[in-house]
């Protein structure tokens, strides 16, 4: 007889959706009757709060007194080493105190030294040092003094001469407008004389005079017209 | 002679004078005798219009032709420019005449300019030549060159 795969499968299907239904109501059950039994004892455990209260207070008030011993034992014993280490600490103090200050003094001291030493060779190396820079500015300087005095001379040289020919050029300009003045009064004044003492007989003569220079140079002859223009320019 | 009246006349102005009454006279024949015999009596000198009246005298002249030609002779004569110091008298306007024509050989006029700036002598111009004979040329360039000598007279 051949028994079908599916109906097995089916089978055991069934059997696994029992057996896990009833291990559900199994576990059901057993929480139901804890819930139960905590009900049950809950009543039996219950406290009063008043006597929760006096039993707080009561731990407190240990908690309180043990706190205090504690504390007073603690201040006792810190007055006793207030006494005890007061002067030690006083005196270590004043050690500390006197030490420091020697170190100090001994600073001082010799930073005084050290600051003397100093302050008596600075003015030497300062000397030493300002000769040596005098020295080299004094040949600058003079060396500047020399080329500056050269310059000015030759620049006041220059101006000189400048001046100089200024001044010769200006006289010559002077002395020529001058010179043409005087000639131009000096002939003014003879043409003046000349033409009142003139009188109209030595007029005329000086005509024919001039009318005979212009016939010896041809100028009335008709053969010289030709050359017209050299004659107007002689 | 027919124009020994040019003989008298000297001068530019008087030659400028002549020509005038000519061209006046030539101009009044085309406006008929009594007009020409007008014209000769009233704007014409008396002594020049003798000169004309025995012109037209002659048979054989023709009157218009006459006056052209005088005209043409007068513009054909040569002018001698001279610029002098001084206003000259007629006498030595006369004498400075008889001296140009007689070195030119030919009559002239002279055409007179005055400037006392010359100073002396005279400036001829004569058919585009010009000749300065002033006193003023001699003295300028005697000052030039004693320019030096005044200066140094100055300075003593």
């Amino acid at each position: 007889m051949q028994i079908d795969q599916s109906t097995v499968y089916l089978v055991i299907l069934i059997f696994s959706i029992l057996i896990i239904f009833i291990l559900g109501l199994f576990m059901a059950y057993l929480k139901l009757l804890r819930n139960y039994l905590d009900t049950k004892e809950g009543k039996d455990r219950y406290i009063d709060p008043k006597e929760l209260l006096l039993r707080a207070h009561a731990k407190s008030q240990r908690i309180l007194e043990d706190a205090t011993d504690k504390a007073n034992k603690i201040l006792s014993s810190s007055e006793v080493f207030k006494v005890k280490n007061l002067d030690s600490i006083q005196k270590q103090i004043e050690k500390l105190h006197f030490d420091n200050l020697k170190v100090y003094q001994d600073s001082v001291s010799k930073i005084q030294d050290v600051s003397l030493r100093m302050l008596q060779n600075v003015p030497e190396y300062i000397k030493t040092l300002i000769t040596k820079e005098i020295l080299i500015v004094k040949d600058d300087l003079f060396a500047e003094i020399k080329k500056a005095n050269e310059s000015a001379k030759d620049l006041v040289a220059q101006a000189y001469r400048k001046v100089d020919e200024e001044v010769a050029e200006y006289k010559k300009y002077r002395m020529e407008a001058l010179e043409n003045t005087i000639v131009s009064i000096v002939q003014q004044i003879s043409r003046r004389v000349l033409n009142r003492e003139i009188n109209l007989v030595e007029h005329e003569k000086l005509v024919m005079k001039a009318l005979e220079e212009a016939k010896r140079q041809n100028i009335f002859s008709d053969e010289n017209n030709k050359n017209g223009e050299e004659a107007v320019k002689s | 002679m027919e124009y020994e009246i040019i003989g008298n006349i000297k001068t530019l102005d008087s030659a400028e004078v002549l020509k005038q009454e000519l061209e006046v006279l030539l101009n009044s024949l085309y406006s008929g005798k009594e007009e020409f015999e007008s014209v000769l009596r009233t704007k014409v000198r008396s002594s020049f219009a003798d000169f004309i009246r025995r012109k037209i005298s002659q048979e054989d002249v023709r009157i218009d032709l006459f006056l052209k030609d005088f005209i043409k002779k007068l513009d054909s004569v040569p002018v001698v420019k001279l610029i002098l110091a001084f206003e000259p008298s007629e006498e030595t306007v006369n004498r400075i005449y008889s001296y140009i024509v007689s070195a030119c050989k030919r009559e002239v006029f002279l055409d007179l300019g005055y400037s006392p700036d010359i100073i002396g002598g005279a400036i001829i111009i004569y058919r585009g030549k010009y000749k300065d004979l002033s006193f003023k040329y001699v003295f300028e360039r005697e000052f030039e060159e004693e320019k030096k000598k005044i200066l140094e007279f100055m300075k003593i």
